[in-house]
């Protein structure tokens, strides 16, 4: 497939035009080997592997998705899951304006911590971020342990979004982020990026995607297979 | 939603051959060897309302082969065979999203060139291997189109400056055919040309920027990138008149200005390593019973911290070095703590192994224990030979873990144990009470790492070593991220996931020495920060960045240059006039009577110490038993 969409540059382009690109940090909580990574990595590289190593410290990627009228570039902040490193995840949700959080569909305990992380966002982040949530590993429908009713009933409740994912098949991965990315206010472009770096919100740049709503996913957008070598 | 997107219109502008150095970390198994480099092209394609890209794709015909077939994926080839896959990463980077180039090596006229473009986020792309003329073609092109301009610092580094839209497009129209002569010698010569017209301006600059570059420099005005009469505007803040000299220069027009650095450090002598601890040198040091005296043990921890110890002597070199073996012990007071320590394992695991599944409904803390153990073990080295298919060592590496619960259960199973214990698994051969007590070796000397607040601990220390040894790189990370998060995983797992296995091995053996002083572990990080400086700072790189370039950096350093990089800047601190107490407490230093007024104003009247503190130890550090006998613990 054509890589057809492609990174944002922040403020580079030099044509004029209607276009606006957004930038949102997102964050993805959950507790351990739910399927964090692989759900970024699905979303952002477009690979899966299944001894996805366990992630120390955090992990930073970005991706761009195209909506009709905007383009919407997130920071993904992938986090480690394990209670021991649960005091550093403040600092990667401060300043949040979308968190997908991550449970297990075969382990219910990962849904109880994951309820955990909402009444904890609710209560602590952003008071207008976006919470989704995905229940991962979709693809183990034999395992399951946590019903779909049960959790979307949940979501309902909290007014979250919601959708059973599977990084391994794809299933849902794109959409969710999708979702957060129409569901993320357009709006006000001083809350959509912490100052200091790139433009947030450049109308003068990156017309093309928007318009052309170049990609209706964001399969391929980032070329950010990252391979570098000895020097 | 709509994945089978139009392709939008593409045309091809210019096209090279070019080689993607891969790296073995590509390889979805360990049962396949990924090659070095795999033949491709490299195009300059102009997208239909993409804008114009760098694109690089496999040549097809280079990856026809017997025993294997690929496949096109987002991104990537997969390429596979019986025994596994790898991938072939491609590259695609809008030219609009180029941060910087790295040109690895010498560029030396006629040979190959090797880069790698970093992008807008901080992302490193695959190196890219081009024949010179190729090369010459791509930097006059991007040159058309980008500001690029050498590094002052780093000649291997390129950066594109300015990123004004329409301003820099017109700036950009205009540079060619004002420049372009230079710009000639640049794409024919780059590092010379360069460095010619920026010589200048550069030892004032190195001097200036080094000590007062403020954290964030900020674009000013218009850049004379390749302009060898301008400077590059880097705001410096208000100089101190006191601090500077100027002196007038016969034949040019600008002064020479130099500011006094506020400390001494000597210079950075280069150290060489060994070659590894060899039988016959192992052998050696052992007495008629089987002992090694405290002499020589000081002279096998010396050459091993130099060159690490040969792979065939692993297995027994580190039972001493994990502390597993006294030094001094026969052969038969060895047996005898062997069979007393397998007795005390195989307690252990029986207390955990007799759990009944009645029990453990109602032992939370256990269950939650043993499921995470479970699912780390799994995706833990997984294309390690050792570690592939469903193979016995996983119960191993599973049973090893729970019994480390049970000897130590107030810290129980922290994610990171399991990445810790595959390379002592992989060297003991399995033999699991052999495993087992060199593993609780290494994790005494790193168990400090599990509790958060130590760790904080440690890269605050990271931090105050950089305060000394680099005052305005420090001013940088703090501006960015004064935590030094970004090296959590470096030290969490001492750099673990930073280089590959076989490299680990050779630096924690070297780091278990506890040579050449305390908290080595932080120099090393701080010698790949060094080396990085360049590249975070003058990328401007944000935290964000940061992290991502830090993480980047994964089994793309080179090891013993850091090592060695790492043992010059002990040296340096050693042979500094007055090395603050905070630095001395760090590595281990005795610490003087006055220490606490250290960052007082009375510091000038403390007696100053003649001797510096390699000249106190009286021994240089490349000669044996140099070292005093530091136990690897931290603060």
């Amino acid at each position: 497939m054509a890589t057809a969409a492609r990174t944002s540059t922040g403020g580079g382009g030099a044509v004029p035009s209607a276009g606006k690109i957004f930038q949102f940090k997102l964050v993805l909580l959950g507790e351990a080997a739910v399927g964090k990574s692989s759900l970024v990595l699905r979303f952002v590289k477009g690979h899966f592997h299944d001894y996805q190593e366990s992630t120390i410290g955090a992990a930073f990627l970005t991706q761009t998705v195209c909506l009709d009228e905007t383009t919407v570039k997130f920071e993904i902040w992938d986090t480690a899951g394990q209670e021991r490193y649960h005091s550093l995840a403040p600092m990667y949700y401060r300043g949040a304006q979308a968190a997908i959080i991550v449970y297990d569909i075969t382990n219910h305990e990962s849904f109880n911590k994951a309820k955990a992380w909402v009444r904890e966002l609710q209560r602590q982040a952003n008071p207008n971020i976006v919470i989704s949530l995905a229940g991962n590993k979709a693809d183990l429908a034999n395992k399951r342990m946590v019903e779909y009713e049960e959790a979307q009933s949940y979501a309902e409740e909290q007014g979250l979004l919601f959708m059973e994912t599977s990084a391994k098949t794809a299933m849902n991965v794109n959409d969710i982020f999708l979702a957060i990315a129409k569901k993320l206010p357009k709006t006000d472009p001083a809350g959509s990026r912490n100052p200091g770096q790139t433009v947030n919100v450049n109308t003068a740049a990156q017309n093309v995607e928007a318009k052309s709503s170049c990609c209706g996913g964001s399969t391929g957008a980032t070329p950010a297979n990252a391979a570098p070598t000895r020097t | 939603m709509n994945s089978e997107l139009e392709k939008p219109e593409v045309t091809v502008i210019k096209c090279w051959d070019a080689v993607n150095v891969l790296m073995p970390k590509l390889a979805h198994s360990a049962a396949i060897a990924v090659p070095e480099k795999v033949i491709g092209s490299l195009s300059v394609v102009s997208k239909e309302r993409l804008g114009t890209s760098l694109e690089w794709s496999p040549w097809k015909e280079a990856l026809l082969s017997e025993d294997g077939t690929y496949a096109e994926q987002v991104n990537c080839t997969m390429f596979s065979t019986k025994t596994g896959s790898y991938r072939i990463p491609h590259v695609s980077i809008d030219i609009e999203d180029v941060k910087c180039f790295k040109v690895h090596g010498d560029e030396v006229d006629g040979a190959p060139v090797r880069l790698t473009f970093i992008t807008n986020d901080g992302t490193s792309h695959s190196t890219l291997e081009l024949d010179d003329m190729g090369y010459q073609e791509l930097i006059a092109f991007l040159q058309e189109r980008l500001m690029i301009e050498r590094s002052v610092k780093d000649p291997h580094l390129c950066l594109v400056r300015d990123r004004r839209g329409r301003q820099r497009r017109q700036d950009l129209y205009d540079i060619p055919n004002q420049s372009a002569h230079f710009l000639q010698r640049f794409a024919k010569s780059p590092v010379t040309t360069a460095f010619l017209g920026l010589s200048k301006v550069h030892s004032m600059l190195m001097t200036a920027v080094d000590v007062l570059a403020p954290p964030m420099m900020e674009d000013g005005g218009p850049h004379g990138a390749m302009d060898t009469h301008r400077i590059p505007d880097f705001q410096l803040p208000p100089i101190s008149m006191n601090n500077l000299q100027t002196t007038s220069n016969d034949d040019q027009d600008f002064e020479v200005i130099s500011i006094k650095p506020p400390l001494e450090l000597p210079p950075r002598h280069t150290v060489h390593r060994r070659a590894p601890l060899t039988a016959t040198e192992w052998k050696s040091f052992f007495d008629s019973e089987g002992r090694i005296t405290d002499e020589h043990a000081a002279e096998v921890k010396d050459i091993v911290f130099r060159g690490g110890v040969d792979v065939s002597l692993r297995k027994e070199v580190w039972k001493y070095l994990l502390g597993y073996y006294d030094w001094n012990a026969t052969m038969e007071e060895r047996r005898g703590k062997r069979e007393l320590l397998a007795a005390d394992y195989y307690r252990m695991k029986s207390q955990w192994s007799t759990i009944s599944p009645e029990q453990e409904k109602r032992f939370s803390i256990w269950r939650e224990r043993k499921d995470l153990i479970e699912k780390d073990v799994h995706r833990t080295d997984r294309n390690h030979p050792f570690f592939e298919g469903k193979s016995a060592a996983l119960k191993v590496m599973n049973e090893l873990l729970m019994t480390y619960c049970m000897l130590n259960f107030d810290l129980g199973y922290v994610q990171g144990m399991s990445d810790l214990l595959t390379p002592v698994m992989v060297i003991m051969e399995g033999d699991e009470v052999d495993t087992f007590w060199t593993f609780c070796g290494l994790m005494d000397s790193i168990t400090h790492n599990f509790d958060m607040e130590k760790l904080m601990k440690e890269l605050d220390h990271l931090s105050t070593l950089m305060k000394y040894l680099d005052p305005s790189l420090k001013r940088y990370i703090d501006a960015n991220d004064p935590k030094l998060y970004f090296c959590f995983r470096w030290l969490l797992v001492h750099f673990k996931r930073e280089f590959s296995f076989e490299d680990v091995m050779r630096l924690w053996e070297v780091l278990w020495t506890g040579r050449p002083c305390k908290n080595f572990h932080l120099l090393v990080a701080y010698a790949i920060l060094d080396t990085e400086k360049n590249t975070l700072v003058e990328n401007k790189f944000s935290s964000t960045e940061i992290l991502r370039h830090i993480n980047d950096l994964a089994m793309t350093i080179n090891l013993e240059k850091t090592l060695e990089l790492a043992e010059s800047i002990y040296l340096q601190l050693i042979g500094a006039e007055e090395l603050p107490s905070s630095i001395r407490k760090i590595i281990g230093l005795p610490i003087r009577q006055e220490s606490s007024s250290e960052n007082s104003p009375s510091r000038s009247s403390r007696e100053p110490s003649k001797a510096t503190e390699s000249q106190r130890l009286n021994k240089t550090a490349g000669s044996p038993g140099a070292f005093e006998d530091h136990v690897f613990e931290s603060s």
